[in-house]
């Protein structure tokens, strides 16, 4: 009975059984048959000639499809007279222009830059040559009125030396015409070269005369003078400076840069820092320098990111550093305390020393 | 003996699908398997031919062993690893020339897509090499050509060929895999303009005749009908077509559960066949005598409604099902009807065995298991004696039948259930039936008489009208649909355990299969609340695969904390994590802004670190600045290294596990590559592994 129980879910009478078996059959069958006839009936392959062609096709019409959306897009222009130098992006979209090419155009003109010609507008990146030949006929330069305005003093002041040069050239000429009246041809050459060494030998004599005198004038002023003379770097002007030895009126001026960027000078060899001053030009004047003003400092435990970088021996990285360790850890006691940070060696701890001040973090030590 | 003498196609059925289930999960050599098959196939003819006395269990046995292998065999034959010539097997480079026949009809979302069967594929233009498979093509949007493409043209086009690669966030929708049950394993991304047709393929004159019909159809109800959504819904109803409804509209019809109306599936294949039944009544009268050239006709006539609507695969599986029911039922009255239910999906099954693991068709069959076990005791619950009464007392249990093997289905694809089904199905079953029949009459009629047609459409018209006022009205009615709604595989198979006791139970009155399914219940609820409960105590991290940025989601008890790029998409984020959140239960989703800090009773975030329990959790920014002491956390994710270098950040921070979002550029992402492959488990690379979902440690 038990056997039964489990083994009737195996039952099929014979009907079924067959009814079951000859489904299948036929479906496999049939799905074979399916098969067996695709493979037959292999679809249509192209030799090599003809899908070359339906490629060339392919080509053609992806050619025609980018033509139509090319024509789709420029169908929308809406072109008016413009100038390149006053147009705003949204009316440059609307000429057809693309967004990115518009933008780099406005931008262009907005830092400053300008069209003089037509054919500048080659320049911007992204304009092609169907868009600029579409453009051009419509563009229309006012000139600038400050450019006018020189463009004005220009022509006078050319004006100016044309006529001069017209007078001189008119001179030379019917010195020339006399000499040839009076001479022959060789004779008219020789006398033209004579009369052309003659001016630029009277010229150099004067130049050379003005340098003469500049220099004695110079001597006098330093000689005597120079080797007594003591300047105060961290308060001198730039005047006080030239009248050292070794240093002109360049040298002075980014030396006073240097000094305002640093906050002041402690040492002589922070003057090699500075471009265009060496060791053998430094020795020069090192005597006549003296370190009277105090340096500027800066507070380490208040300065902020960017109040640290101004200065020329701090970086971004380690302004950040400073920064980041301080708010973390408090204030910085003493200058060893930099060395905590990792960041830094001990030399550039030496020579940022004189620049900062730990005073204030004995101040905020309470509040922290 | 009872129990399966009048089922032998459930049972074959239940084998076959046995048979298919094993080769899925474990695809051994086809090879291995065909040799018993035959073997067992010899065996059971010389029994049967030769063997006088056999016993008719031993028969029956080798019947079931037989249809376990064929199901077996049947699905390895149709892996394109079988398949040598497949085209997969010929890529040689992602850029190919591939000629095919078109098979589906263009849709256009964000791009155009079809699918395309193809014939011959080249690398090179040199010449093509033969080949079979189906493949999706995804055209740009604006290729106005692309759409003009009808079933049956035939095409040769260039583009990059890509396998298809599974869903890589945690219970997100597989799209791909979806696409892999109808056996496309590629796509294709066709070139700008790089398509050409080469010529139509058009077997035979019915085949023409189908399409000229489809595209008179189409053209009838564009000029007729009165408004675009109204031209939507009959293309969708009546011919199959669905791209001209607008998404307001379909998730109407989704919220209260009537969008199976939208698609022609078994129930408008079978409005159809009722009509021919009721057609041929009247012109064919003797009913006995005629009875062959009925059904056939019949047959041929659902064949071509089938080919008109372009013979997609829903509806090739809804006609062929239908047929064998209406066949069946109409030549053997007193057929089971489980055992022709059976013997259609068999049919199926043997066709294309990979429709077992498509939604529809388990839709399909199980709401007519349902309709045919549970139709009769709903419906005798409760006797109307008014004719149209009864009619909507039917309506009503016809709804409530279909939705009880239905319903746990539904919860577990879509996540959500129509309350109002019941309601929605008074009105959408009537409403596709007038609405069929209607817009059947219209293109009859509309080919004699101009004034009567307008008559109809202007009807027709009306009647959609109706329809959809009553949709919407069903959708506003409060809580029109259940949201959020998650069940796992093991709590699906008690449900459908209980369910299938207490039908053996109620139907063959054995008392112990309903006392087995009534246990299954309570067992569920317990399951429901273990979970509950669970989910009130989890504490997990998701980093989903988000190509263009990142997305990272924190869970705390039903809290959901989410960190993602600022210029993410509401609709992409939706997608990527619908599911996941409803699997994890949050209930709150928090956006986590980098720059804020809080501190909540569960989580506490400040400086790019978010402490859950006893996890800290570091998000590496643009903001990131290198310190002199190393940051000790559980968990570092990389959002945005800009410059910061890969051994640098090591050294800066000690974490036991590195995320790598996609979101750094991709030679960033590479600097992990080494890293991730040496030690996968401690670096993630998330472009590489797809997503990362773990538990995080609570407090003790």
């Amino acid at each position: 009975m038990k056997y039964t129980k489990y083994t009737q879910h195996l039952h099929f009478n014979k009907l079924q059984r067959n009814a079951v078996i000859s489904i299948l059959c036929i479906g496999i069958l049939l799905l074979f048959a399916n098969e067996v006839y695709k493979r037959m009936v292999s679809p249509k392959l192209y030799n090599s000639s003809e899908f070359e062609e339906i490629l060339c096709q392919l080509e053609d019409k992806q050619i025609v499809d980018k033509a139509i959306q090319k024509k789709k897009s420029y169908i929308a222009f809406n072109l008016k007279s413009f100038d390149p130098n006053t147009v705003t992006k949204e009316e440059l979209i609307a000429m057809g222009v693309r967004e990115k090419t518009a933008k780099t155009w406005t931008k262009y003109t907005e830092k400053g830059g300008r069209f003089k010609s037509v054919n500048d507008l080659k320049k911007i990146y992204g304009l092609n040559d169907y868009l600029f030949n579409k453009l051009k006929d419509y563009v229309s330069i006012t000139p600038n009125p400050k450019q006018k305005h020189i463009a004005k003093n220009r022509d006078k002041e050319w004006n100016k030396k044309s006529a001069a040069t017209n007078e001189q050239v008119a001179k030379t000429k019917s010195n020339n015409i006399k000499l040839a009246d009076n001479s022959s041809e060789k004779q008219h050459k020789n006398s033209t070269q004579k009369y052309q060494s003659s001016i630029t030998e009277k010229d150099s004599l004067e130049i050379a005369q003005y340098n003469e005198d500049f220099r004695k004038r110079q001597k006098e002023l330093s000689s005597g003078i120079k080797d007594n003379l003591k300047v105060d770097i961290n308060s001198c002007d730039t005047l006080q400076l030239i009248a050292l030895k070794g240093i002109g009126a360049k040298t002075a001026r980014r030396i006073i840069e240097y000094r305002d960027k640093l906050g002041g000078y402690h040492h002589e060899q922070q003057f090699l820092e500075v471009y265009g001053i060496n060791a053998h030009r430094m020795l020069k004047f090192r005597d006549n320098i003296i370190y009277k003003t105090p340096i500027r400092k800066i507070n380490v435990n208040l300065a902020s990111k960017k109040e640290l970088v101004k200065h020329p021996y701090i970086n971004w990285t380690t302004a950040d550093v400073i920064v980041n360790y301080r708010s973390h850890h408090g204030h910085y006691q003493e200058p060893k305390d930099l060395l905590k940070t990792r960041v830094v060696k001990k030399s550039w701890v030496k020579e940022i020393t004189p620049y900062l001040d730990f005073s204030s973090c004995t101040n905020n030590n309470g509040s922290n | 003996m009872i129990l399966w003498a009048d089922k032998p196609f459930g049972r074959a059925l239940i084998c076959f699908i046995v048979g298919i289930l094993v080769a899925k999960y474990f695809p051994w050599s086809s090879l291995i398997i065909t040799v018993p098959t035959i073997l067992l196939l010899g065996i059971y003819i010389y029994r049967e031919r030769y063997i006088k006395y056999k016993s008719p269990y031993l028969q029956g046995a080798l019947v079931l062993s037989i249809m376990l292998f064929a199901g077996y065999n049947r699905y390895m034959s149709v892996l394109p690893s079988m398949n040598t010539k497949h085209f997969i097997h010929q890529i040689k480079s992602k850029h190919q020339y591939l000629h095919g026949q078109v098979k589906s009809i263009p849709k256009a979302t964000t791009r155009i897509s079809f699918n395309i069967e193809v014939d011959g594929i080249s690398s090179t233009a040199d010449s093509l090499r033969s080949c079979n498979g189906l493949i999706t093509a995804y055209f740009d949007k604006d290729d106005a050509a692309a759409m003009t493409y009808e079933p049956g043209d035939e095409i040769i086009l260039h583009g990059y060929a890509k396998a298809l690669r599974s869903s890589r966030n945690p219970n997100a929708f597989d799209f791909n895999d979806y696409l892999r049950t109808k056996h496309i394993y590629y796509r294709i991304e066709v070139d700008p303009g790089m398509h050409i047709k080469t010529g139509k393929k058009l077997d035979s004159w019915i085949a023409r005749t189908a399409t000229s019909i489809r595209t008179y159809a189409i053209n009838c109800f564009n000029s007729k009908l009165s408004n675009d959504d109204n031209r939507g819904l009959a293309a969708a109803m009546i011919l199959g077509h669905r791209n001209g409804i607008s998404n307001e509209l379909y998730n109407s019809y989704t919220k209260t559960g009537a969008v199976h109306v939208l698609a022609v599936s078994g129930l408008h294949v079978g409005i159809v066949c009722s009509i021919l039944f009721f057609l041929f009544r009247i012109f064919i009268r003797d009913e006995n005598k005629h009875k062959l050239l009925r059904v056939l006709l019949i047959a041929a006539f659902v064949m071509m409604y089938c080919l008109i609507t372009g013979a997609s695969a829903a509806v090739l599986r809804a006609s062929i099902m239908v047929i064998i029911f209406f066949v069946a039922r109409y030549w053997a009255n007193t057929a089971n009807t489980f055992n022709v239910l059976s013997l259609a999906a068999f049919t199926l099954l043997l066709y294309d065995p990979k429709m077992l693991f498509q939604a529809s068709f388990q839709f399909s069959f199980l709401a007519l298991t349902s309709i045919v076990y549970f139709f009769d005791p709903f419906y005798r619950l409760l006797q109307v004696k008014n004719k149209f009464g009864d009619r909507i007392w039917q309506l009503i249990c016809l709804s409530l039948s279909a939705q009880i093997l239905v319903t746990p289905l539904t919860i577990y694809y879509f996540h959500r259930f129509p309350i109002y089904f019941w309601l929605s199905g008074i009105v959408a079953v009537p409403a596709a039936y007038i609405i069929l029949a209607t817009g059947i009459l219209l293109l009859v009629v509309s080919l004699f008489s101009e004034k009567l047609s307008d008559l109809i459409a202007y009807c027709l018209d009306l009647m959609f009208d109706l329809f959809v006022y009553c949709i919407r009205l069903i959708e506003n009615l409060p809580k029109a649909t259940l949201e959020n709604l998650w069940i796992y595989k093991h709590e699906l198979l008690i449900i459908y355990g209980s369910i299938i006791s207490l039908m053996i139970g109620y139907s063959w009155k054995k008392p112990n299969y309903l006392i087995v399914g009534a246990i299954g219940f309570p067992l569920y609820m317990l399951s429901c609340i273990y979970y509950q409960q669970k989910s009130k105590n989890q504490s997990g991290l998701t980093v989903y695969d988000y190509y263009k940025g990142y997305l990272i989601d924190i869970y705390s008890g039903n809290n959901c904390y989410v960190v993602k790029s600022n210029d993410m998409p509401a609709r992409s984020e939706t997608f990527i994590t619908q599911n996941q959140r409803i699997y994890k239960k949050a209930e709150v989703v928090n956006s986590i802004q980098l720059d804020s800090s809080f501190i909540n009773s569960d989580i506490a975030y400040r400086n790019r670190v978010l402490q859950v329990g006893e996890t800290s959790i570091y998000f590496i920014d643009s903001t990131y600045q290198y310190t002199t002491y190393p940051i000790k956390v559980d968990i570092a994710i990389l959002l945005d290294p800009k410059y910061k270098k890969q051994s640098e950040l090591i050294q800066n921070i000690h974490a036991d596990k590195w995320i790598i979002t996609q979101n750094p550029k991709y030679y960033k992402q590479n600097e992990w590559k080494s890293l991730s492959e040496e030690n996968p488990e401690d670096y993630i690379l998330i472009n590489s592994a797809g997503a990362y979902s773990t538990n995080l440690n609570m407090h003790q």
